[in-house]
């Protein structure tokens, strides 16, 4: 409990030294949140360089509109909606570049669940990374962050159906790489 | 789709909260594009306390001036030596008492000049100064040849002029015994307990043919020739004032007439019990002092207790004040440096405690209208005036520490750097001599999110916070304060 308060105070801390604008305070909220929003960034992000830029902006905003947290929920939740939200009109700007093509192969194959549970979170965000822009976008708003397929389609302006065939083919994409994986290991440990 | 819930899961819970750190440009690049926040003086509630403090100045300024224009007397500001009613001239300053008395006392038609209540209180003009006088100069006269028995005296032009002069004297007498006696200090304890002048105007009555003064057991007896008791404690009154009179030297007399002492439309005019002077002060204070929340809080769902524990400070700086009229002051502080702070103790359902102290340092500004009141107005000690004080007061944060369970953040950047509060405070002046003062009292100054935890644990909404204190000072007044 005790830690629970501390984070408490620590938060509303910096939360108000932002909203009167001071920089420690704002260095002091980069510096905690910053490699998580990082995370975010770079699932959305089509390359390393959007991410840190995609990050940048989602920083200018919250310091600009820390003053409109009003404590309803959690902190963290909202700088995530708002690295979210920053990273999809980044995705929205470059989508007329990469349309998203309708995909109708839904034939998964099954990937055994030991396997992924052996993969760590970098080698997980290796394979997201791997995907399409479009297939990594929709795969992160609806596993990772929950998005609903109404919602991704109102966010990325497409329909239901494209953002679940779109769902399905990261699903897909992801498996076979996973099986991939598991293929390269069974050959490292027979030759090794 | 139940074969995806398992897949989607693992790479939720791997990925959710997935760190990478970002590269260091990324902060520089952020850092430039935060817009700079307003300094405090070009915030809105900076300019509006600077400018009700002026808007209050300006009020009390205008008060004290509009008042000290009235007071202005055309004949005060003539030479002392002048004319007086009669075309005599005087000259008060050089001579005694007892010379004017003899000089007036031959002429009594003067006496017809006599307001029917002449009193110290007029003493705004130096042509009241002179009706008293020649009040008591015929009060001499009729004591040098004691005819205030007005049983055995003939019945003589001067009947009416004795009645008006011992009314004169009566009243004056009775004056005297409520506020001048502390002045000059002209009589002891004994000799005021005889002077029951106010039981000897009521028991004195008038014969309405010859308008002599009758004590009221004798009225029924007019064949009395030994002179009643009444009229033997009058004329004896009159002997001891007259004698005590005699030392008071006129200029004495005069500069306590020239002395503004407010205004009134009434013909008794109510005398200042304290300094008649406007007067500046100056002094030093110490503070001590807590801080109470008066918003209602509750414990969140961790958390089974929730306490509020006081938390002491002080406040020591220097303080300026203006005696603008009897009654009314206005006063100043500058508080160099005003520490108080807020402490909170959580206990959890585990029974874990933690402690939280914000401990803030202020610089704080009030500006007070002082409505003073005399206590000790009937003894001749020194003053002991009781101050009420109002006003309202800037504080500017200097410093503010957070101590988590004595982790320290700096917080001095989270709070409101100006703040506006509402000050109410009684306190009392004990003074040692006509100067120096010790002064204790006790100050409360109520405040909007003062230095709360709550400011910014349950940001944005704030909390009335009241702070409590009790002070002692010592004070200097300029200029001399007639007792």
């Amino acid at each position: 409990m005790g830690r629970t308060n501390h984070k408490k105070e620590k938060e509303a801390a910096i939360i108000k030294g932002c909203i009167n604008g001071s920089a420690k305070y704002q260095e002091m909220l980069y510096t905690t949140y910053s490699p998580l929003m990082f995370g975010i960034c770079l699932r959305y992000a089509k390359e390393y360089h959007q991410a840190e830029d995609i990050l940048q902006e989602g920083f200018i905003k919250v310091f600009k509109n820390i003053m409109k947290y009003r404590g309803d929920g959690s902190f963290e939740g909202w700088l995530k909606r708002i690295f979210v939200n920053t990273a999809i009109e980044h995705y929205r700007r470059s989508v007329s570049m990469y349309p998203i093509i309708e995909v109708e192969n839904n034939n998964i194959p099954t990937v055994k669940n030991n396997i992924l549970e052996s993969l760590a979170a970098e080698d997980l965000m290796g394979l997201i990374n791997k995907l399409a822009h479009g297939y990594k976008t929709i795969f992160s708003l609806y596993v990772i962050e929950g998005y609903s397929h109404k919602e991704i389609a109102q966010l990325l302006s497409i329909s239901e159906g494209t953002s679940k065939s779109q769902l399905a083919r990261a699903r897909y994409i992801l498996q076979n790489m996973i099986e991939d994986l598991r293929k390269q290991e069974k050959l490292g440990e027979a030759y090794g | 789709m139940g074969n995806y819930d398992k897949f989607d899961d693992l790479f939720r819970s791997k990925l959710e909260n997935f760190k990478v750190k970002p590269p260091e440009t990324v902060w520089a690049n952020v850092k430039a594009e935060i817009p700079k926040p307003k300094p405090f003086y070009e915030k809105w509630s900076f300019a509006g306390g600077v400018i009700g403090t002026f808007v209050l100045l300006l009020m009390s300024s205008a008060y004290f001036f509009w008042n000290y224009s009235i007071q202005i007397n055309p004949r005060l500001a003539e030479p002392m030596q002048q004319k007086d009613y009669l075309g005599k001239t005087s000259n008060y300053a050089k001579a005694s008492l007892s010379d004017i008395l003899k000089n007036n006392a031959s002429s009594t038609n003067i006496i017809t000049h006599t307001p029917k209540n002449p009193s110290i209180n007029d003493a705004n003009s130096i042509e009241n100064a002179n009706l008293l006088v020649n009040a008591h100069t015929s009060a001499e006269h009729f004591q040098t040849t004691p005819q205030l028995n007005t049983l055995d005296a003939p019945k003589s032009t001067s009947n009416t002029n004795l009645r008006q002069t011992t009314l004169a004297i009566l009243n004056f007498l009775q004056e005297l015994n409520t506020y001048r006696i502390n002045r000059f200090n002209l009589f002891s304890d004994n000799e005021l307990s005889s002077l029951d002048v106010s039981s000897l105007q009521q028991n004195m009555t008038f014969d309405k043919e010859s308008n002599d003064a009758i004590p009221l057991d004798n009225a029924s007896n007019t064949t009395e020739s030994t002179p009643s008791p009444h009229s033997q404690a009058l004329s004896s009154t009159t002997k001891l004032f007259l004698n005590k009179l005699e030392n008071i030297s006129t200029e004495q007399l005069q500069l306590d007439f020239q002395r503004p002492i407010g205004i009134s439309t009434s013909p008794r005019i109510s005398l200042p019990q304290m300094s008649k002077e406007n007067r500046w002060f100056a002094g030093s204070f110490f503070q001590y002092q807590g801080t109470l929340s008066l918003s209602k809080q509750t414990a969140s769902e961790d958390e089974v207790a929730y306490q509020q524990k006081p938390y002491f400070g002080n406040s020591y700086g220097v303080a300026l004040g203006y005696n603008f009229s009897p009654k009314f002051g206005i006063q100043t502080e500058w508080s160099l440096n005003t520490s108080h702070g807020d402490r909170k103790e959580y206990t959890s359902t585990e029974n874990i405690t933690q402690n939280i102290l914000v401990k803030n340092n202020y610089f704080n500004i009030p500006i007070m209208l002082r409505y003073r009141h005399r206590l000790n107005n009937k003894t001749k000690r020194n003053p002991i005036v009781m101050n009420h004080l109002v006003g309202f007061q800037y504080g500017y944060l200097k410093s503010s520490d957070i101590f988590v369970d004595n982790v320290v953040f700096p917080s001095d950047e989270l709070l409101n750097r100006s703040q506006l509060g509402f000050v109410l405070g009684l306190d009392y002046d004990f003074f040692f001599n006509q100067n120096t003062s010790f002064t204790f009292g006790a100050r409360s100054t109520f405040s909007r999110g003062i230095n709360s935890l709550d400011q910014f644990v349950n940001s944005p909404s704030s909390s009335v916070n009241v702070l409590l204190g009790i002070n002692a000072s010592l004070r200097y007044s300029f200029g001399s304060n007639k007792k």
